[in-house]
C-alpha cells in the first residue's frame, strides 16, 4: 500500500511537471526539477508556518487540478509532441521503477548523522505533521538543519505510513530530475545523447563520493544525508539556465531558494551559482547589444536570484528565532563567532594580518589535500576541478555558437573564483569552527568539499551536452561525450562490484538494522509510550544512543549522561576509568540514581551491561542486574523500593 | 518489412527492451532445459551433504553438539563431482546472513560472483547459483554465536528448483537487462547517426 501511495505523490508531482511543460516555455525534461523543487519550497514554507498538513491537503488538490489544467481546452498550451522526448519520459519511468525497486529491496538507513539527524528528523516529521525543531527529543537540534530535504521524504510518504524507503526513494527521485535536466537538448529519439546525459549524472556521485571513503557503497543512492543532492542541485540550478535556450533565470531562482533550504552551506554554494548566472545573463545582454529597458530588467533579475537566496535562507534563520530556543547569530564551534565575524578574521589571517599557526597549518593541510590525496575516483580534487575546466573548454571549442563559447568561459573562470571562495570558506569552519581533534586531521574534508565539485561538474556536463545542438565538426561532441561516459562507467564498473551497491546488494546490509529495530518493538511493547526510558549501552561512543533514539521515537530515549559528553556511553563509578575517557559518565550509584530519576525516567533500557555497571550499579536494580546477565533487558522503577525492577530480556536473548 | 524497419528505428529503446526480455525468457527457459537435462542424464542429482562432511572455517559444534558459527568468518565449503545449482538448507538462523560465492574450480571467492540466500519457508534458506559453479562457499552469518542447526544438520544440494525461480535474475544478470538495453539503444542511434552523415 506504501508504493501505491508513493506512486500517488509522483502522480501530484505529474500535475505540476506537465502544467510547467504544457503551460509555459520551460523544456519539458527541466519541469520535474523545477516541479520538484517547488514542491519542497512548498512544504518546508508550510512547516515553517505551522500547516505542514493542511499544506500537504492543498498540494493534493491543486495537483490534481494541474493534471486538468494541463489538457484543457483552453489558452495557450505546448503540443503533446513537446512531451515526448527522451528525458521527460524516461524520468517518469526511471522514478516509477525506483519507488518499485525500493518498496521490494527496503533500503535503511545506515549512518550515524542520518541517526543524529536526517533519518531521525524525516521520522518525527510524519509521525507528528510538524517540523522537528520543537520536538520531544533527546538533544538540541542544531539551527544549521534546514527542513528542505527533510520535507521532501515527507512529500513522499504524505499518505500512508512512515517508511524509510520512502524518505530515500524521494532523495533518489530528486537526483533522478537533476540527471533529467542534462536531455534537455536532447531531440525527440536521440538516444545517443540522452543515454549519455542521464549516465553521467548518474555516474557523478560514483566518482567524487566513493573512493575517499566518504560514503559506503551500499549507501549511495539510498541514503539522506544532504551532500550529494545538495550539490547536484546547485549545479542543476545552472544547468536549468544552460540547457534552456530562453535562459529564463527563474527555474535557477526556485533551485536556489532550495538550496539554501537544503543545509547551511547551500547559501554559499548558491551564492556562487547567483554570480555566475547573473554574470552571464548580464554578459549576454551586452553582447547581443540589447536596449537599455532589457539589460535593466536583466540587472533586475540577477538581483531577484540573489534576494531569493537570501530571503530563503534568513526564512529559516528568522522561523528558528521565533519558534526554537537554538541561537541563529553565531556558527557555534571552539570560537563562537558570528558568520560574518569569521570571514572578515579568516580574510585577516590570509592577508598576514594576526596569522595564526593554526590557520596556516590547516589551511596548508587542505591545498596538500586538493593536489595530493586520492579522494575521489578519477584522483585527487584538483584533477576533478581541471576535469571540469576541460569539459567547458570542451564546450567552448567545439560549438559553433558564439553565446555558448562566452558562456563557457564565464562557467569556467567564475567558477574556479568560486570554487577558491568556497574552499576557503570550509577552511575557516576547519579553523574557526570545528573542535581540535576534528580540525587537525582535517576530518570530514572531502565530505565538504564534494558538493561544489558534484554540482559544478554537473553544470559542466550540461555545456558539453548544449554544445551538441550546434558542433562543429557535426558528431564530434556527441560521440567524444558518449565515450566519455563509456569510460567513466567502466571505471566504475572495475571498481565498485554490483553487489555493494544498493542495486545489487543483499538483505545483509540491512540485518543488522532490523535486529535493531526488532529490539526496539520489544522495548515499545512494555514501556508507555509517555514514559521516558534511560538508556544505557556500556562502551557506546554515542552511536548506539542515536540509533535507538531513532527506532523508539516517539518513545522518548533521555541524554542519558552527564552533559557535554553525549548521549550513550560509559558509566562507571568515579575512579574506574582515567578521567580523560571518551563518553565516560563518572557517576556513584546514588548520583546515577538521582540523575534518572531528576530526568522523569522511569524505565531503564539497558542494551549493554558490563562489569563496571554491574559493580558500580546493582545496588539499584532489584534483582541486582542478574536480569541483563542474559543480554539487554528493560528496568521499570518501583517507588515502593526505591529501586529498579526487572521487567523483561529483548532481543531473543534470555 | 521496411515499413516495419522504420518502426523499430524510431524506437529503438522500446525495440531493445522487449528484446532483452525476449533473450531473458529464452536463457532462463534454457537454463530450465539444460538442468533437467542434467537430472535426467545423470550430470546433476539431488545430494544431501550433513555439516560434519563439509570442509568448514570458523564453524564448530558447542557443547550441546549445535553447529555455531564461532569466528568472524565462517565458511562452508563445497566441491563437488557435480556443478552446483542450488543449495537449500534447514535452519533457524536468519537467511539475511546466507551469501553464497560461486567459481570455476580453484577460483578465489569474488564479491563479483555472489549470490544471496532467499528464505522460501519458515527455516529454510535457498541459495541459487549460476549455471557452471563448479565450486561454492557458503557464509552463513556475518558475526559469531549464530546457531546454525542441530549436530544432525544437513545440506541438501541441487534440489529442483520451481520454473519461476530461474526467470529470476542473479546478481549483476538484473544490472544487464536494466542498463544494457538503453546502452545499445545509444550505441544504435549514434551508429545510425555516422551512417547518416558518412552518406552526405
Amino acid at each position: 500500500m506504501e508504493l501505491f501511495f508513493s506512486l500517488v505523490s509522483l502522480a501530484a508531482l505529474a500535475g505540476f511537471a506537465l502544467l510547467l511543460a504544457r503551460r509555459t516555455t520551460l523544456p519539458a525534461p527541466l519541469a520535474p526539477f523545477a516541479a520538484l523543487c517547488a514542491t519542497m519550497l512548498w512544504f518546508a514554507v508550510a512547516g515553517m508556518l505551522g500547516v505542514l498538513v493542511p499544506a500537504g491537503w492543498v498540494y493534493f488538490v491543486l495537483a490534481a487540478g494541474a493534471w486538468v489544467l494541463s489538457f484543457a481546452p483552453v489558452g495557450h498550451k505546448a503540443p503533446l509532441s513537446a512531451l515526448n522526448v527522451p528525458g521527460f519520459t524516461a524520468f517518469w519511468v526511471l522514478a516509477a521503477a525506483l519507488l518499485v525497486f525500493f518498496a521490494w529491496r527496503q533500503p535503511m538507513f545506515s549512518t550515524w548523522d542520518e541517526f543524529s539527524f536526517w533519518g531521525t528528523a524525516a521520522k518525527i516529521v510524519k509521525t507528528s505533521g510538524n517540523l522537528y525543531v520543537n520536538a520531544e527529543i533527546g538533544w538540541d537540534w542544531v539551527g544549521s538543519h534546514r527542513p528542505a530535504l527533510i520535507v521532501l521524504g515527507y512529500f513522499f510518504q504524505f499518505f500512508g505510513s512512515y517508511a524509510e524507503w520512502r524518505v530515500l526513494a524521494g532523495y533518489d527521485i530528486l537526483l533522478l530530475a537533476l540527471f533529467t535536466t542534462l536531455t534537455a537538448n536532447a531531440p525527440k529519439g536521440a538516444w545517443r545523447q540522452a543515454v549519455p546525459a542521464l549516465a553521467f549524472g548518474f555516474l557523478l556521485p560514483f566518482l567524487i563520493t566513493l573512493y575517499g571513503n566518504v560514503t559506503r557503497t551500499t549507501d549511495l543512492y539510498a541514503s539522506s544525508l544532504s551532500d550529494i543532492p545538495l550539490g547536484l542541485t546547485f549545479g542543476g540550478a545552472m544547468a536549468v539556465y544552460y540547457l534552456n535556450k530562453r535562459r529564463a533565470l527563474w527555474p535557477s531562482a526556485l533551485a536556489l531558494a532550495t538550496l539554501c533550504l537544503e543545509k547551511d552551506t547551500g547559501f554559499a554554494m548558491a551564492l556562487v551559482a547567483a554570480g555566475i548566472l547573473s554574470a552571464d545573463a548580464l554578459l549576454c545582454a551586452l553582447a547581443e547589444k540589447a536596449p537599455a529597458p532589457v539589460i535593466g530588467r536583466t540587472l533586475a533579475k540577477a538581483a531577484g536570484l540573489f534576494l531569493t537566496c537570501g530571503v530563503s535562507f534568513l526564512s529559516w534563520q528568522r522561523y528558528l528565532s521565533v519558534a526554537s530556543t537554538a541561537d541563529t547569530s553565531n556558527v557555534g564551534g571552539t570560537q563562537q563567532m558570528g558568520m560574518a565575524e569569521m570571514v572578515i578574521t579568516g580574510c585577516k589571517e590570509l592577508v598576514g594580518i594576526g596569522r595564526t599557526e593554526k590557520f596556516s597549518t590547516i589551511m596548508g593541510g587542505m591545498v596538500k589535500n586538493l593536489l595530493s590525496s586520492t579522494t575521489t575516483m578519477v584522483g585527487p580534487f584538483i584533477v576533478v576541478v581541471a576535469l571540469t575546466v576541460a569539459l567547458a573548454v570542451g564546450a567552448t571549442l567545439f560549438t559553433r555558437e558564439k553565446a555558448l563559447r562566452r558562456q563557457a568561459g564565464v562557467f569556467a573562470v567564475l567558477g574556479l573564483g568560486g570554487f577558491a571562495a568556497y574552499f576557503f570558506f570550509i577552511g575557516l569552519t576547519y579553523v574557526y569552527v570545528f573542535r581540535d581533534e576534528v580540525s587537525d586531521g582535517l576530518v570530514g574534508f572531502e565530505r565538504y568539499m564534494y558538493p561544489y565539485l558534484l554540482g559544478w561538474l554537473l553544470a559542466a556536463g550540461a555545456l558539453v551536452l548544449r554544445a551538441m545542438a550546434e558542433e562543429r565538426p557535426a558528431g564530434l561532441v556527441q560521440t567524444g561525450f558518449a565515450v566519455f561516459v563509456l569510460g567513466l562507467a567502466g571505471l566504475v564498473w572495475l571498481r565498485v562490484p554490483f553487489t555493494l551497491t544498493v542495486f545489487g546488494c543483499g538483505d545483509a546490509a540491512y540485518a543488522q538494522r532490523r535486529e535493531t529495530r526488532s529490539v526496539a518493538e520489544e522495548v515499545q511493547a512494555v514501556v508507555p509510550q509517555d514514559a521516558h526510558i534511560f538508556f544505557v549501552s556500556q562502551g557506546d561512543d554515542g552511536s548506539q544512543w542515536f540509533l535507538y533514539t531513532y527506532e523508539m521515537y516517539p518513545w522518548y530515549l533521555d541524554y542519558s549522561g552527564t552533559s557535554g559528553m553525549g548521549g550513550g556511553g560509559t558509566f562507571a563509578l568515579p575512579g574506574a576509568l582515567p578521567e580523560d575517557t571518551l563518553y565516560y559518565h563518572p557517576y556513584t550509584a546514588q548520583e546515577l540514581h538521582d540523575c534518572i530519576l531528576k530526568n522523569g525516567c522511569t524505565y531503564i533500557f539497558i542494551e549493554k551491561s558490563d562489569d563496571l555497571f554491574a559493580q558500580g550499579y546493582a545496588s539499584l536494580f532489584s534483582d541486582g542486574l542478574a536480569g541483563c546477565e542474559g543480554g539487554a533487558a528493560v528496568y521499570g522503577y518501583n517507588a515502593g523500593t526505591d529501586q529498579f525492577d526487572f521487567v523483561c530480556h529483548v532481543g531473543g536473548t534470555a | 518489412m521496411k515499413e516495419k524497419i522504420s518502426w523499430l528505428n524510431r524506437h529503438k529503446m522500446l525495440t531493445l527492451y522487449l528484446l532483452a526480455l525476449a533473450v531473458w525468457v529464452l536463457y532462463a527457459l534454457g537454463c530450465a532445459g539444460w538442468d533437467a537435462l542434467g537430472f535426467a542424464t545423470g550430470r546433476l542429482h539431488t545430494e544431501t551433504l550433513a555439516l560434519a562432511d563439509l570442509p568448514l572455517q570458523d564453524i564448530v559444534q558447542d557443547e550441546d553438539g549445535n553447529w555455531v558459527t564461532a569466528g568472524g568468518d565462517p565458511q562452508l565449503q563445497l566441491a563437488l563431482d557435480q556443478p552446483v545449482r542450488s543449495v537449500t538448507f534447514g535452519t533457524d538462523a536468519p537467511a539475511s546472513g546466507f551469501e553464497g560465492y560461486y567459481g570455476k574450480s580453484g577460483q578465489d571467492a569474488s564479491l563479483r560472483r555472489r549470490v544471496w540466500a532467499a528464505e522460501t519457508a519458515a527455516g529454510q534458506v535457498l541459495l541459487v547459483f549460476p549455471v557452471g559453479s563448479g565450486t561454492v562457499r557458503i557464509d552463513p552469518a556475518g558475526s559469531e554465536g549464530v546457531v546454525l542447526g542441530a549436530a544432525d544438520a544437513a545440506l541438501t544440494v541441487n534440489a529442483p528448483l520451481p520454473l519461476w525461480r530461474y526467470f529470476q535474475p542473479l546478481g549483476e544478470q538484473g544490472l544487464a537487462l536494466a542498463v544494457l538495453p538503453a546502452v545499445l539503444a545509444a550505441l544504435w542511434d549514434l551508429g545510425a547517426f555516422w551512417v547518416t552523415r558518412l552518406r552526405r
